[in-house]
């Protein structure tokens, strides 16, 4: 998977949790600039990537993430 | 994008006690607004499951189920608050399924899906095999989140049917007065047994079967557990349903170090012959200051806005090991008249700690709300002036004041913007009144993110150790006395 291929899976899965069709992701979106995009739904988020694409993530770097980017390339290199 | 809405309603605390005798579920988040207080939530808030079924119930009284039910999906993203109204909106609606929503001041707080085809007939989910094995309900169990990996059993749903037959009509037309029974003692399954007392209800999908091996209960196997996220998953089977339930096993209410522990870190006399007001002293870091100071032989004085057990609580710890009357508890309520409260005191103050706080992860909806602004000057801002206002005229001395600031300042997260701006308020007004002759300083510091009730959150998150960063400021604040104006 590229990382846009990645990026493009996590708005789906974005859009799905919170409902919202308006939402694009892009490497630079932080969490808080999304709407209702909580800390409960940060795990939901989590999780359903994990369940997605059978990778798991260490809490620090849960707590780390700054952007989508951060995220996308954690999971970049758990694929590899 | 909020769709149409079909119905609204606020659901208040008789409401609250009807569903919890309904379904079983008598969690004290729901129904203690004192026990709520020391939770994520911060106040008591509706039982999601009741909202579900009369959302549900909404919908096929509006002619929106016109189909056969088979899968019930609903996934909680918010809270929804006691006495809020509450808006059912149509998001989404075909032939295969319907998307609703409930919101709140135009927040989200659950997501409802329905699709409709035709019912499964076959239980797939492997569990418990003994009926007999039902589950106890009252009180709430308390678990950890190893035992809770453990957990299995069985809950009626007879009893449970009984009483809610008729209470949701058009539900029970859609998919069963059964099935409106189980799904209500999922709300049970989270609140009382697994996770039980600390529970934080996440989300749930059912399939609606033709099981007519159990339908007088609901069975259950916890599937899996994260310890990252708190998190529980389990598999739900019976009474004409059948699928997963995912919750959170929340913190509890966070207690701070000891007497005990912190008289091993403070010198006996470390801080006699002071008398030390300590504003928000009844739970988290006030309490934990309270500690520190007496411990060092200061005299402390704690108040209470709400949790005057809490409070009496702390004073008994406190005296029981100082063996004198070292701690003292009044109420005071930061939003009102400063000095007739502080006339309670009889007694002149050295040194004042203002832990005042209110709830500080808000439910919002937009990223600035000028109302929880204002809310947050009047505590973190006025409050502490007019108390350091009235203290220091009362006195012969100086007084000495302790503002806790937050690193949120430097951090600037977006979701707590207002309370970010009324703790730089309240930094300046601190930085002003050391300038000014105020008879009054004001030591400020600006504390990390400490492991509180507030900061108890489910999502990972890295918290400093309350008493390691509460110590040397004590201790500098304590070090001040009124030379030093």
């Amino acid at each position: 998977m590229t990382d846009q291929d990645i990026l493009a899976l996590f708005t789906k899965i974005i859009r799905d949790l919170l409902s919202d069709e308006s939402i694009t992701l892009t490497m630079q979106t932080k969490r808080e600039e999304v709407p209702n995009w909580d800390s409960m739904n940060y795990i939901n988020f989590i999780a359903a990537v994990e369940i997605e694409l059978g990778v798991k993530f260490g809490v620090a770097d849960i707590e780390s993430f700054e952007d989508v980017g951060a995220i996308v390339a954690k999971t970049t290199a758990m694929l590899r | 994008m909020s769709g149409v809405t079909l119905a609204s309603r606020a659901f208040n605390q008789d409401d609250q006690i009807f569903f919890a005798r309904l379904s079983g579920d008598f969690n004290p988040i729901h129904m203690d607004p004192l026990a709520a207080r020391r939770t994520q939530a911060g106040a008591t808030v509706v039982h999601g499951v009741h909202a579900v079924l009369w959302a549900l119930d909404k919908l096929a009284e509006n002619g929106m189920v016109t189909g056969e039910v088979r899968g019930v999906k609903v996934q909680f993203t918010k809270f929804i608050y006691v006495a809020s109204t509450v808006m059912l909106n149509l998001r989404h609606r075909d032939e295969k399924s319907i998307r609703a929503e409930l919101v709140v001041g135009g927040l989200t707080t659950t997501i409802l899906t329905l699709t409709f085809g035709t019912s499964k007939q076959a239980c797939e989910i492997a569990l418990p095999g003994v009926l007999e094995r039902v589950v106890e309900r009252e009180p709430a169990i308390l678990i950890d989140l190893k035992e809770a990996a453990a957990q299995s059993g069985w809950l009626d749903v007879d009893r449970a049917r009984t009483r809610i037959e008729g209470q949701f009509p058009h539900a029970d037309s859609a998919i069963g007065a059964g099935r409106v029974a189980a799904i209500a003692v999922l709300s049970t399954l989270t609140g009382m047994v697994c996770p039980g007392m600390y529970s934080l209800f996440g989300a749930f999908a059912i399939d609606l079967v033709e099981d007519s091996n159990h339908k007088d209960a609901v069975g259950f196997n916890v599937s899996e557990t994260d310890e990252r996220f708190r998190m529980i998953r389990m598999n739900v089977s019976g009474a004409g349903i059948r699928g997963s339930v995912q919750a959170f096993l929340r913190w509890p209410p966070i207690g701070q170090a000891s007497f005990a522990e912190v008289s091993k870190v403070v010198a006996p006399a470390e801080f006699a012959g002071s008398t030390v007001l300590i504003v928000g002293g009844s739970r988290g870091l006030g309490a934990l200051t309270a500690k520190v100071v007496a411990a060092g032989g200061g005299k402390v004085i704690v108040t209470y806005a709400t949790g005057r057990k809490d409070a009496e609580k702390l004073a008994e710890e406190i005296c029981g090991h100082t063996g004198h009357d070292a701690c003292r508890v009044i109420q005071y309520d930061v939003r009102q008249d400063a000095a007739s409260q502080l006339k309670l005191l009889e007694t002149e103050v050295s040194h004042l700690y203002y832990f005042a706080t209110t709830s500080i992860f808000r439910q919002k909806d937009g990223f600035f709300v000028s109302s929880l602004l204002d809310e947050f000057i009047e505590i973190y801002v006025k409050g502490f002036y007019d108390c350091c206002r009235v203290l220091s005229k009362n006195s012969s001395q100086a007084l000495i004041a302790y503002y806790p600031s937050t690193v949120a300042i430097d951090n600037n997260p977006l979701s707590i913007i207002e309370y970010t701006m009324a703790k730089m308020a309240g930094e300046i007004l601190c930085a002003n009144m050391n300038r000014a002759n105020t008879r009054t300083r004001v030591v400020v510091s600006r504390l990390p993110r400490l492991m509180t009730d507030q900061t108890a959150t489910v999502a990972p998150a890295t918290t400093a150790e309350p008493l390691d960063a509460l110590l040397p400021v004590i201790r500098q604040v304590q070090s001040l006395g009124s030379a030093v104006l």
